[in-house]
């Protein structure tokens, strides 16, 4: 029997040539390089062939659908293996929105992307239509042959990003055209539906120098008694890397053969077999990493559930979560405890890490479908976990975690909360009990250990020097300014304020060093206002 | 008899079914014919293309969504999408139940006497056929099933039907097995649904013509025909390959791009097929492995037989009287899951050998019986009894249950929603009343939980945007079952409740209610938490609405009534602070006064 994979690249290429759709493009493609005499066809606008640079296109509209055909002249040999290196922040790069976190630049086909940039203007004029057309409903195709194809592919990419989730999406037909992407962007693209948007239809025949630029999206080979579809590249690499092969192929022949095989019964393996066990063995990993996340997600809920419980005992004995969570590292007793740090709470940041890490592979835009996803919950993690992160930064001795000690993860997931929370209005009741409430900033306690440091150097430096101590106290201000501000803002969590917390060692300390000097947070603490600090009025 | 135990049906009926059929072609509409006891309604076929596809339908494939008020079972519950059918077949059975014919009253009649009833058709008749079996079972078998005695379909040579979401709701609610389709091995009928109407509009008249066995003979190198088959036989391999790529799966984004360039025919297979060849019948369930048959058989190895296969494709289509005689004297197969040995040694692989499946054909076969075999076994895995054990004791370990337990739920409604379950597996019983207990249990947790952790404030009201799909589908779940024997939908039933109440215009109210958890019974806490804190005028409509749905909730089981009355719940909380001109009127206020009187002694 054979394999499912193999099946499926059979029964793709069949879907793709029986849906007419390559012929539809390839008839197109004849016209615009052999134009008929006249021409009355009334959804046909030809754009002017540009002197300087060669590139011509042409929209057509049918009734299912929109095509757009791009021809450009036979590429110069001295030239073809040129490229040109973007990167995100040049203010020349059309393509900054494809640029990951992982891979800020990457590199294009130079002749392919010459064209593309020396018609600009026309060609940002043509998105503006595409767009429109999208919008209302109608799928478009954007094909060319050989290089025309490249400039067709380089046109998709960049109008892929004015595209919503919610529109259709464009497919790009190239027939025998040269690759025009590097190792980075095949990288990129490989995590984003964008790759979905390729199809690129090459002769069996044809060999296709991978050694700079690599093949995205998916091809459709076709062999003398039949073709297979495949979205695996290192199995196209596989099957289409060799030396350059200047023999032209006359994609009129091979569809017409194409269309032939179909009717026959003739159930010929076209692809050898290792090449097929790679594609399962690479599309298993591929879809493991994924369900895992999503599966995973789940179990982390669970994770949560009891440090959610735990935090809940702590309360009960007067302490809060953090506290005992520091004091019990220094002394463990309770299993429960140890249960927590060794298992829970180190799998929660494993798995918000790679779900970072995921999201950072991805090209911005796509990037941020997948943060929405998970920005609650995300969110809801780093107020709970990050103060046990703190805690275990401080017991071992260090300071100044925001700025020196805090894991990129995190830093990541506030920015993302940022950026989204922004877009959803708020509405927080007055009258609201906090007692369940997280504190908002996460580093909270971070502020209160390295306020506690300071503090501890006041009081233990002999003969400090008076410019010093004046720098420490304004250090103890700042965080007294930033404490009140939280506080009125009711943006931390009145555990705070239970007997046993760190809080509330700062306060007796911080009180003997104030004096008698008042102010606002001193007033709100001396006259115990903190004890009804968040309860529902 | 091995037929009988396959398909349903025994010779007998099939025999009679058959020539009732025939005689169905001499009337206006239908013919009635009584035999043992057991009355056979037999549809007549109609060859013009009017009545293949309807006139004014500009769809690419005739197609029209069943109405959910007069087919409320014909619908997908996880994804809460109606039934597609052709609507030309829709509106010959209109016309059949309606006053033009004594059709109705002969149904009628034929249930009051508690005799058993089969529909059938040959040809178009048999698409009549199916649609009235749906009929029946709509509008008498699950009103009262054990008045009305279980119905048969059987078909000859009948065109599909209705899309992927009917043959889902007949395999939910258990119906598949009352419907038999009979196919000769090249019939072009069962077929043309799957081509798209601009492909064969041109030539489908004079095809239709040569159907028609009245006309006047076909030759074998008719050029329409054969055209005409060529297109058909195309758009079909589009479908049939379409599907294969579906059942393996991998790449969904590039099919999904792809989608949106081709149109597919959107109609499916439903019930048991048998196949004939000229020495065998082959009997099929699985409605993915038909539809990869109903291409395959097609093909041939024979080069000179390849070339009539045109012209059988039209000669097939009046194979039937053969087809019916030679039950019981034809070698029999059946290709399920149980036997799905696709080389050629034993029996059934002889048997797809006489239906010319080629290697790749079987290989596309056996991917959907592998499918169908995924689907049992996730059924199996156990979905069930992990959410059997649900109420602790412990409210952390209740919290973690409840995690667990939405994991559990959330993967169950995934592979609901891409169709991995067996179809019948939302409409059991069992499965019906765990979740509606899961919803009615676990759903108040999430209620205070959500609001517990103020999310409220982050992300808005419960009822817009925090409610989990999980509890939707359970509760359009329950609501299926509880109202399939009125035959009413849902939403009429609310609403009736609520303009009973006389709290004013339904449009007014219906504005009020956006978003209100009255929509539910498992959602009384989501609304008390809005409407808590909120002055009494402000929220008095939908105060009114929640305390006049509450009665029926309790009575259904829906809230549990000594919860809500305890002294410390928020409800009681609240119920206190409202104006005593408000009480003293209120349903509730005798249920209160008691509650409290029963707690004084």
């Amino acid at each position: 029997m054979e394999s499912s994979s193999s099946l499926k690249g059979s029964a793709l290429g069949k879907l793709v040539v029986t849906s007419g759709l390559l012929h539809s493009s390839w008839s197109k493609i004849l016209e615009i390089h052999n134009p008929p005499y006249s021409n009355h066809d009334p959804g046909l606008q030809v754009s002017k062939k540009k002197k300087d640079s060669g590139l011509e296109f042409q929209i057509h509209r049918e009734e299912k659908f929109t095509l757009v055909v791009f021809s450009a002249p036979p590429i110069c040999r001295s030239s073809s293996s040129d490229s040109t290196l973007l990167h995100v922040k040049d203010k020349e790069n059309p393509f900054p929105f494809l640029c990951s976190e992982n891979n800020p630049s990457f590199s294009l086909h130079t002749p392919a992307f010459n064209l593309f940039t020396s018609a600009s203007t026309s060609l940002t004029y043509l998105k503006s239509e595409l767009l429109q057309t999208l919008k209302s409903e109608k799928p478009v195709i954007i094909t060319g042959a050989a290089l025309g194809g490249s400039v067709a592919s380089l046109y998709t990419l960049w109008l892929l990003e004015t595209i919503e989730p919610t529109l259709k999406r464009p497919l790009c037909i190239t027939f025998g055209s040269p690759l025009i992407a590097d190792a980075s962007l095949q990288q990129i693209l490989e995590n984003s539906v964008r790759n979905s948007c390729f199809l690129h239809v090459v002769s069996a025949q044809t060999r296709i120098k991978m050694d700079f630029f690599k093949p995205f999206g998916t091809f459709l080979i076709c062999f003398d008694s039949g073709c297979v579809c495949i979205e695996d590249h290192v199995a196209v690499t596989e099957l289409l890397n060799g030396v350059h092969d200047s023999g032209l192929v006359d994609y009129s022949q091979v569809l017409n053969r194409l269309d032939q095989s179909m009717l026959s019964l003739a159930d010929s393996r076209l692809i050898p077999e290792d090449v097929i066990k790679g594609i399962e063995k690479r599309a298993e990993m591929k879809n493991l990493r994924f369900d895992m996340m999503f599966k995973k997600l789940n179990d982390m809920k669970i994770s949560m559930a009891y440090i959610e419980w735990y935090k809940k005992t702590c309360k009960e004995v007067k302490i809060g979560y953090y506290d005992r969570f520091k004091t019990q590292l220094a002394f463990p007793s309770k299993e429960f405890d140890i249960n927590i740090k060794n298992h829970h709470k180190s799998e929660l940041n494993r798995f918000w890490k790679s779900v970072v890490e995921e999201v950072e592979r991805r090209p911005q835009s796509d990037a941020s479908i997948l943060k929405r996803r998970f920005l609650f919950s995300g969110n809801n993690y780093r107020r709970m976990i990050e103060p046990l992160d703190i805690a275990e930064y401080y017991l071992e001795g260090r300071k100044e975690y925001r700025t020196t000690g805090r894991s990129h993860h995190y830093v990541m997931l506030e920015k993302w909360f940022g950026m989204e929370s922004i877009l959803i209005e708020k509405e927080r009741c007055k009258k609201r009990d906090l007692s369940d409430l997280l504190t908002f900033d996460s580093c909270f306690w971070a502020e209160v250990e390295d306020s506690l440091i300071v503090i501890n150097q006041l009081n233990t430096t002999v003969g400090m020097r008076d410019d010093v101590r004046e720098v420490l106290t304004r250090k103890l201000v700042e965080f007294e300014g930033y404490m009140w501000e939280i506080i009125t803002k009711r943006e931390v969590s009145p555990e705070i304020f239970l007997e046993e917390s760190s809080f509330m060692k700062w306060w007796k300390e911080y009180k003997k060093i104030k004096g008698f000097n008042s102010s606002y947070l001193t007033e709100f603490m001396n006259t115990r206002k903190y004890e009804s600090y968040g309860k529902s009025q | 008899m091995a037929f009988e135990a396959l398909t349903g049906v025994n010779g007998d009926l099939v025999t009679i079914s058959w020539m009732a059929s025939k005689g169905a072609n001499q009337t206006e509409h239908y013919l009635k014919e009584e035999v043992g006891g057991t009355v056979f309604f037999a549809f007549r076929a109609s060859f013009s293309s009017e009545d293949l596809f309807a006139t004014e339908n500009t769809s690419p494939f005739g197609e029209i969504k069943m109405k959910r008020n007069q087919f409320p079972c014909m619908r997908s519950i996880g994804n809460d999408v109606d039934t597609t059918v052709n609507e030309a077949f829709l509106k010959s059975l209109e016309v059949l139940i309606g006053p033009r014919t004594s059709f109705h009253a002969s149904v009628q009649s034929a249930v009051d006497r508690k005799q058993q009833v089969v529909f059938t058709g040959h040809s178009f008749g048999g698409a009549t056929a199916i649609l009235a079996t749906v009929w029946y079972l709509e509008t008498y078998f699950i009103r009262d099933a054990y008045a009305a005695p279980e119905p048969r379909c059987v078909t000859f040579g009948a065109p599909l039907v209705g899309d992927y979401i009917f043959k889902h709701a007949l395999g939910r609610e258990n119906w598949s097995r009352f419907f038999v389709n009979f196919v000769t091995r090249f019939d072009i009928v069962p077929r043309i649904m799957l081509a798209r109407k601009t492909t064969i509009e041109q030539t489908l008249s004079y095809v239709l013509g040569k159907l028609d066995s009245t006309r006047a003979p076909i030759h074998e190198s008719d050029q329409v025909i054969t055209e005409f088959y060529t297109r058909v036989m195309r758009d079909t391999y589009t479908v049939a390959s379409k599907a294969v790529c579906q059942l393996i799966g991998n790449g969904e984004a590039f099919l999904e791009t792809l989608s949106s360039f081709y149109e597919l025919s959107p109609y499916r297979p439903v019930g048991t097929f048998v196949f004939s060849t000229q020495k065998r019948l082959v009997v099929v369930n699985n409605s993915d492995a038909i539809l990869q048959m109903l291409f395959y058989t097609c093909q041939s190895n024979d080069e000179q037989e390849l070339s009539v296969i045109p012209f059988l494709s039209i000669r097939d289509h009046h194979g039937y009287e053969e087809l019916v005689q030679s039950i019981g004297i034809k070698l029999l197969n059946h290709l399920d899951l149980h036997n799905p040995l696709l080389d050629g040694e034993n029996s059934i692989g002889s048997a797809l050998d006489d239906l010319g499946m080629s290697t790749r054909a079987r290989q596309c076969i056996h991917a959907a019986l592998e499918a169908e075999k995924q689907r049992c076994q996730a059924h199996k895995n156990g979905y069930y009894d992990s959410f059997k054990d649900s109420n602790e004791e412990n409210d952390f370990k209740a919290n973690v249950k409840r995690v667990e337990l939405a994991g559990i739920f959330d993967e169950v409604l995934g592979l609901v929603k891409k169709g991995q379950l067996p179809d019948g597996f939302e409409g059991s019983r069992g499965w019906i009343n765990l979740a509606t207990q899961y919803r009615r249990l676990i759903e108040p947790l999430d209620i205070s939980n959500y609001h517990g952790q103020l999310k409220n404030e982050d992300t808005g009201p419960y009822m817009l945007h925090g409610r989990p799909s999980r509890y939707k589908y359970a509760q359009r779940g329950y609501e299926h079952d509880i109202l399939k024997p009125t035959g009413m939908i849902a939403k009429d039933v609310f609403w009736s409740k609520v303009n009973g109440l006389n709290l004013g215009l339904q449009q007014d109210i219906q504005e009020i209610l956006k978003n209100s958890g009255s929509e539910c019974g498992s959602c009384f806490w989501a609304e008390v938490e809005e409407l808590k804190g909120k002055p009494y005028e402000e929220v008095q409509v939908r105060f009114k609405t929640l305390e006049g749905l509450l009665e029926g909730w309790i009575k259904d089981g829906e809230v549990d009534e000594k919860e809500i009355f305890l002294e410390g719940s928020t409800f009681r909380k609240w119920w206190n602070t409202l104006p005593d001109s408000h009480k003293i009127h209120a349903p509730l206020y005798p249920r209160e006064r008691m509650m409290d009187e029963t707690r004084a002694t």
